[in-house]
């Protein structure tokens, strides 16, 4: 069975849902007889956020977005501000970020103008 | 005041502070990296509606990412249904500790409107959740989430047609600095947990994940997650530093 050409995106775009989506329902499935279950439901949860950080620092690193146009040393750079920022601020999200974004941003226009090469 | 009277009270004033915490940088961090995938979906050949539907439906960057990636390239379905569901397989343990936290099994919401709650839980919305401890009552986290996620989702699918139509007028370097954005602003999310246990298994996914890429590729996600997930948790039971 062929789909007709025009569905051809919505039918890969079904399956790409489908993918994602029994994820989820299995995560809602399971969620609650983890729940019982202490250091199974801890392990999930240090899964999750130690997921989670690898695969936003991956990003960050070696990025496959309009990002990697930056070379290394300027996504690292504000990377490193930020924490630091964060860290020496009282973990506080917003200046860290703010901090961060504001090096990334001095980097690439930098860049992008000639100042720095 | 009755007690329904009070619940829907708090309910509402719950709902209103998350939606308060979803505007600024977590929807501005959404707008610009759904920017970054409408500019993606168009170069791949899809159209706006795929490309729109692709976000509410999957609402997951990575694997709508990949399926972009794959659907241009000219991947047949099978392909496409695997790389997405391991690029968004961090879906699983994410629900399986988020909706807990929620106390959702209280709320008795209903089969449908915890599936809907379950399919809007991505990165930032779950990652939000530790910050929505410390705002609200247990039973106050999942009105907070919803008011929070549903303004998230609405930037998110807003910078998702923004990107499909202007990326070509925006300036390069400034779509560059806002998809930065995301990564840095969950890196310091999820930094922020209150468990020792989390925020260790934080360090050690966020050394292993790099460290492991050249070699795995996009397996790193499983090295990171598994390897500093299972570490973290054993070394945090050893020490007596488990959650409580």
């Amino acid at each position: 069975m062929t789909l007709p050409d025009d569905l051809i995106p919505w039918g890969m775009m079904g399956l790409a849902v489908v993918a994602t989506f029994g994820w989820r329902m299995m995560g809602l499935a399971l969620a609650d007889r983890l729940a019982d279950h202490k250091l199974l439901f801890d392990w999930v949860n240090t899964v999750a956020y130690a997921m989670v950080a690898g695969l936003m620092v991956r990003i960050i690193i070696f990025p496959t977005n309009v990002t990697a146009e930056s070379p290394m040393p300027d996504r690292l750079a504000p990377f490193a501000v930020a924490l630091a920022v964060w860290w020496l601020r009282g973990k506080s999200q917003i200046q860290g970020l703010i901090a961060g974004m504001i090096v990334f941003a001095l980097l690439t226009v930098g860049r992008e103008y000639g100042f720095i090469t | 005041m009755t007690d329904a009277t009070r619940n829907h009270a708090e309910w509402r004033a719950a709902r209103r502070i998350g939606v308060l915490d979803g505007f600024g940088v977590p929807s501005f961090a959404l707008f610009t990296t759904m920017i970054g995938f409408g500019a993606i979906a168009r170069e791949a050949g899809l159209d706006i509606y795929v490309t729109v539907a692709t976000t509410m439906f999957v609402w997951g960057m990575p694997g709508q990412v990949a399926f972009a990636d794959l659907y241009a390239a000219g991947a047949g379905g099978l392909v496409i249904f695997t790389a997405v569901a391991l690029a968004n397989m961090r879906m699983l343990p994410m629900t399986v500790s988020g909706l807990p936290m929620m106390q959702l099994k209280d709320h008795k919401q209903g089969l449908f409107r915890d599936v809907i709650t379950a399919h809007l839980l991505a990165i930032t919305g779950w990652a939000q959740l530790t910050a929505a401890r410390n705002k609200v009552p247990p039973m106050g986290v999942l009105p907070y989430y919803l008011g929070f996620v549903s303004v998230v989702y609405v930037a998110a699918n807003l910078g998702t047609v923004f990107g499909y139509y202007l990326s070509d007028i925006v300036p390069d370097p400034v779509i560059r600095i806002a998809v930065y954005v995301t990564p840095l602003y969950i890196v310091l999310l999820v930094s922020s947990a209150r468990v020792w246990a989390n925020r260790f298994a934080v360090l050690l996914g966020a050394i292993l994940g790099p460290l492991t890429y050249p070699l795995l590729g996009d397996w790193c996600i499983l090295a990171a997650g598994l390897g500093g997930g299972t570490a973290a948790v054993v070394i945090a039971h050893k020490t007596g530093r488990a959650p409580e």
